[in-house]
């Protein structure tokens, strides 16, 4: 059997506070280690590399992915900002993680700044189609007449404009529905610190508010939210390509 | 809130997890990592989650 691997949930501003969870890592045989390295400390801990194994049953990927969230929200309530690692860094050693820290240490150190004191909310959009549908046969004028036109035809014709109808009524309804989801989407990215696709950065203390805004948007619009989170902010975890 | 409403909500919420763990955030590749697990496999039981809850989603709407 090799030796276990390092894995590597994510990025911390190193201080003396630096919390060790007693959260169960990635391999359950481990516990969460922060290496530190300058300013910077890794969020990591050991992992048997068959536990990462794609020959693991179905739904483990599932199961390791809620720990890796799980270790990393324990730093949250900690109250510290976290760079989120996506899914699956390993490296073979300490040395080789505090080297990481070191070689990446500017771009690193720009990334955690930019979600400093931040996380993520995820809005979730739906429309309830039939009454959009009946809204548009209110308020649209030409089909409003089309539709009356069928009461005057005979069967065969009417079917066929009925099929035509349905078609152009059902291109409408998602033609306003995407209006209204780009509308609220521009509305709820005034009041983010940054916005991608339906995730928005928030500071921490403006998630309430934030939340209470996107319910009173999409009501207006017509429109259902469900929204998620906080998260850590794996949205806007990014690195500058030209670090050294 | 019905007891479908509460599961369709944590299964959104696992997907919403999911979602973000496996495609976003930091990556890194090079000499030092030894590898970047490949989520683009397929685990048949993640796929058949995230299709069901994109058809519940669809019958709720």
């Amino acid at each position: 059997m090799s030796d276990p691997g390092r894995y590597v949930y994510g990025v911390v501003a190193a201080s003396g506070d630096t919390p060790t969870p007693h959260e169960c890592g990635i391999d359950p045989a481990f516990g969460v280690e922060v290496l530190r390295r300058g300013a910077l400390a890794a969020i990591t801990s050991r992992v048997r590399l068959e536990q990462l194994s794609p020959d693991a049953n179905d739904g483990r990927l599932a199961e390791l992915a809620v720990r890796h969230e799980h270790v990393l929200e324990s730093f949250l309530v900690a109250g510290l900002s976290v760079l989120p690692f996506r899914f699956g860094t390993v490296c073979a050693s300490d040395g080789d993680v505090t080297t990481l820290l070191e070689t990446r240490e500017s771009a690193l150190t720009s990334a955690l700044a930019a979600v400093e004191g931040k996380l993520e909310v995820g809005v979730r959009c739906s429309v309830d189609r039939e009454q959009l549908r009946q809204t548009i046969l209110e308020e649209d004028d030409d089909l409003r007449e089309r539709h009356a036109e069928f009461a005057t035809l005979g069967p065969g014709a009417a079917h066929l404009r009925r099929k035509q109808f349905e078609r152009l009524l059902a291109d409408r309804v998602s033609r306003e529905a995407s209006r209204r989801t780009a509308a609220l989407q521009v509305e709820l990215a005034r009041h983010a610190a940054a916005a991608r696709e339906m995730s928005y950065l928030l500071p921490s203390a403006e998630i309430d508010g934030f939340v209470e805004r996107a319910q009173a948007a999409a009501q207006e619009l017509g429109l259902r939210v469900e929204v998620t989170g906080p998260w850590p902010p794996f949205s806007f975890a990014e690195l500058e390509t030209d670090d050294g | 809130m019905t007891a479908d409403d509460v599961d369709l909500r944590q299964q959104i919420t696992l997907v919403e997890l999911i979602d973000r763990v496996l495609h976003k955030g930091v990556t890194l590749t090079g000499d030092i990592t030894l590898s970047v697990a490949d989520v683009d496999l397929v685990y048949l039981g993640l796929r058949l989650l995230l299709t069901s809850v994109a058809t519940l989603e669809e019958a709720r709407a």
